[in-house]
């Protein structure tokens, strides 16, 4: 009994190995799986197609379309330097966390007004532009700082 | 008889003189009672009879009595006692000869100049941090005093460059803001699938090569013209759009034209023509079977 589970075992290891390992094609050495053309198919021909019905000519074809996607991938990992990359990623995150954020006009017309009266302490000469076009850009002022004052709430922050 | 006399005239004069003594005092006593209404200074408050509190004498001892020098009077932040005669010294100094002892003045000022000299031990024997001392922790993330005194020059101008030299409140403040992004980054980590992050990173690297890449009005001419006479092969009686509607989209096909072509320069694909489907079946035996089918060549593009 425990051989023939260690058989089956074994054996549901070695399928799925060789499902993620069966390489439709290329780029530059970069493997593309059969897994992916069979996604990329799907998308394309509304799963019509697969890799396997795919006549030779097909499969070369798509490889080719697949293949700036592949290459744009690794550019982008080589040539984007990690502050680049964090930033779009922090960038993702917040606009993401943001759009689950309502902030009511009532809201934004008070700290409008809160903004408007420090500019007038501070006699600053900037024109203030009138609320209705300054609403939005203040909705998502506000929005970013509820996000940003949830994250340091929950922060664990020891100085030495 | 002569000492009868004596001793008569001794006791009338005693009767005469106790009399006159409690006229006195009640005299007094009824000045000081009655309320003055001539403008004098008024003593009715004052008892004659008092006797000054004991309290107070007590507390002129107290201040009065000084310790010995080397009385030992506070202790420095590195944990050395501050001696009575340093203070001394100090006041010496600072009231220019006028105050010897630090035991004769009053206690606030006695902490004055404790904490004077603390500050001034503080200054003397300042002693930095090494670089790479961990000055804070923000969810376990260690900052490094390197980062955070960069981070103080740029906010400061210039001006401030050791985070050793802030306060405790100054120094919240600064790693309250370089644990910003500490905190953003480790909310993406958990929040952000590889996939998301693929596709962010390609529409970044895409949008670097829009604004590197430049394309002519030449060019976008040259591409309407073809478009139009492409057009006008298949329906020449098709209504072409004029050239400076089209503008922004011909500007991005040729953008997206050009990165591409840069991108397959010199690109080795390879297509494998034999791999099968049906190894996507979790058959065990089956898939075993099909492994061993499965040849090596590749045709190479």
């Amino acid at each position: 009994m425990k051989k023939l589970l260690i058989t089956i075992g074994l054996g549901l290891f070695l399928s799925t190995a060789t499902v993620s390992a069966a390489t439709a094609g290329t780029v530059n050495g970069m493997k593309i799986t059969v897994k992916e053309a069979n996604k990329a198919l799907k998308a394309l021909t509304k799963g019509k197609m697969t890799w396997s019905k795919l006549p030779k000519d097909g499969r070369k074809q798509l490889i080719q379309m697949m293949a700036p996607s592949k290459l744009v991938a690794v550019a982008a990992r080589k040539q984007l330097t990690s502050k680049e990359k964090q930033a779009a990623l922090a960038g993702f995150w917040m606009q993401k966390k943001m759009s689950k954020i309502k902030i009511s006009d009532k809201t934004a017309k008070n700290a409008y007004n809160k903004m408007k009266q420090a500019a007038k302490k501070a006699k600053s000469k900037a024109k203030i532009p009138p609320f209705n076009k300054a609403k939005n850009n203040i909705k998502m002022q506000l929005a970013q700082e509820k996000i940003v004052s949830k994250l340091m709430k929950k922060a664990k922050i020891k100085i030495k | 008889m002569n000492k009868i006399i004596i001793t008569l005239g001794l006791a009338s004069f005693f009767l005469v003189s106790s009399v006159s003594a409690d006229a006195l005092k009640n005299s007094l006593n009824s000045i000081l009672n009655t309320k003055d209404s001539s403008g004098m200074v008024n003593l009715s408050g004052v008892s004659v009879g008092a006797k000054p509190k004991p309290k107070v004498r007590q507390q002129v001892k107290k201040v009065r009595k000084s310790r010995p020098g080397s009385a030992i009077i506070g202790r420095y932040n590195d944990g050395k006692s501050v001696r009575k005669k340093e203070a001394d010294k100090y006041i010496r100094k600072a009231t220019k000869g006028k105050i010897k002892d630090l035991d004769l003045l009053p206690k606030k000022q006695r902490l004055m100049v404790l904490k004077d000299l603390q500050r001034m031990y503080a200054i003397k024997h300042f002693k930095s941090r090494p670089a790479n001392a961990v000055v804070a922790t923000v969810d376990g993330t260690p900052i490094v005093k390197k980062s955070v005194d960069i981070y103080l020059k740029s906010v400061t101008n210039g001006k401030v460059k050791d985070f050793d030299r802030l306060d405790k409140k100054q120094r919240l403040i600064l790693i309250k803001d370089l644990a910003r992004p500490i905190l953003l980054k480790a909310a993406v980590e958990h929040n952000i699938t590889k996939i998301e992050k693929e596709t962010i990173f390609k529409q970044l690297w895409l949008s670097k090569q829009r604004t590197s890449i430049e394309v002519s009005n030449e060019e976008m001419v040259a591409l309407y013209e073809a478009k139009k006479a492409q057009t006008l092969a298949k329906n020449p009686t098709a209504q072409i759009p004029p050239y400076i509607s089209l503008g922004e989209s011909l500007k991005n096909e040729l953008l997206e034209k050009k990165i591409m072509k840069n991108l397959m320069k010199d690109v080795n694909i390879t297509v494998n023509y034999d791999v099968e489907e049906t190894f996507e079946m979790n058959d065990s035996n089956k898939s075993l079977e099909k492994l061993d089918k499965i040849p090596d060549t590749k045709e190479t593009e």
